[in-house]
């Protein structure tokens, strides 16, 4: 049912690979601690701790590119300007400021293009750990069939990972609400 | 004799499990609540009452098989139990005693 990544580019299939490595190992890693082997979570985690970093990079990357273009129009402009007058100076670092901005958002809709059958945000995924691990798996899993099934088909991949971002709050307000009502009647209780 | 009694979404994750009947898990039970309930609730609300009645003895679960579209993770089916269904049953039939001879005033919202 997982639909592959439609590949637009080198840097983007790779940023899908990623994303799903990760979520293979985010898998193995709640198998792991439902089984309490904390020796092999540990390894899991720092590996994925690095995916994640390398994940960082890979968003990061339109980003970095478009500033890279906008200060290299920048030194340009000031190059071309020298000892032609201010005025002359600052408008030619406006309009490189505005082409690094437009070089960043026609690369920001490639990558959103690119990644329009992506997986369900893998930060969500990181939070939902802290959920109780009775009904962790079940409720990864129900996160997972609706937004495969019915959110990401009907409403896009954005709403998709917007609704997967409110339940994951939602799960974790629900329970940690719960864990706080406990406390404080067996804190009622003690005193 | 004191009987325990339900809270709205109690009863309403109640009749999403009759309804289901074999077939009631964390999607199918939020999606009835939904769609038949015409409430919207979170799976962390469903799970949390789910767990909470579970302890009480009015539900119990069993673990399922996996599916590709749940990332090869295992579905927790639920079902009411013979206590679940008395308290639901009791629950329902003190709203509707509550509510006899009330319906000029609720306007003929029934």
């Amino acid at each position: 049912m997982r639909a592959q990544p439609s590949g637009c580019g080198k840097s983007m299939s790779r940023l899908n690979e990623v994303r799903n490595i990760s979520s293979e190992a985010f898998s193995v890693l709640l198998l792991c601690a439902r089984r309490r082997k904390w020796g092999y979570c540990m390894q899991i985690l720092g590996a994925l701790c690095r995916l994640y970093l390398v994940w960082l990079f890979l968003c990061l990357l339109p980003l970095a590119i478009a500033f890279g273009v906008g200060v290299a129009l920048a030194w340009l402009a000031m190059w071309l300007s020298h000892g032609k007058g201010d005025r002359w100076m600052y408008l030619t670092i406006g309009v490189s400021c505005l082409a690094g901005m437009v070089c960043g958002v026609i690369l920001r809709r490639h990558a959103d293009r690119a990644n329009k059958t992506g997986s369900p945000p893998l930060t969500a995924q990181y939070l939902l750990l802290l959920v109780p691990p009775k009904y962790r798996e079940n409720l990864v899993g129900d996160l997972e069939e609706e937004y495969w099934t019915r959110l990401s088909p009907a409403y896009g991949r954005r709403w998709a990972a917007l609704w997967y971002w409110w339940q994951v709050v939602a799960a974790f307000g629900h329970f940690l609400l719960r864990l706080l009502t406990g406390l404080a009647a067996a804190w009622r209780l003690i005193r | 004799m004191r009987h325990a009694s339900l809270g709205k979404f109690e009863q309403l994750v109640l009749l999403a499990l009759l309804r289901l009947g074999d077939n009631a898990y964390g999607v199918s039970i939020r999606r009835e609540i939904e769609e038949t309930g015409k409430q919207r609730t979170s799976f962390g609300a469903v799970y949390t009452t789910l767990d909470r009645m579970e302890a009480k003895g009015y539900v119990k679960s069993w673990t399922g098989e996996a599916t590709p579209e749940r990332g090869g993770r295992a579905k927790r089916y639920f079902k009411i139990t013979a206590a679940g269904a008395a308290t639901l049953r009791r629950s329902i039939a003190v709203a509707q005693q509550m509510t006899k001879g009330l319906e000029p005033m609720l306007g003929g919202a029934r």
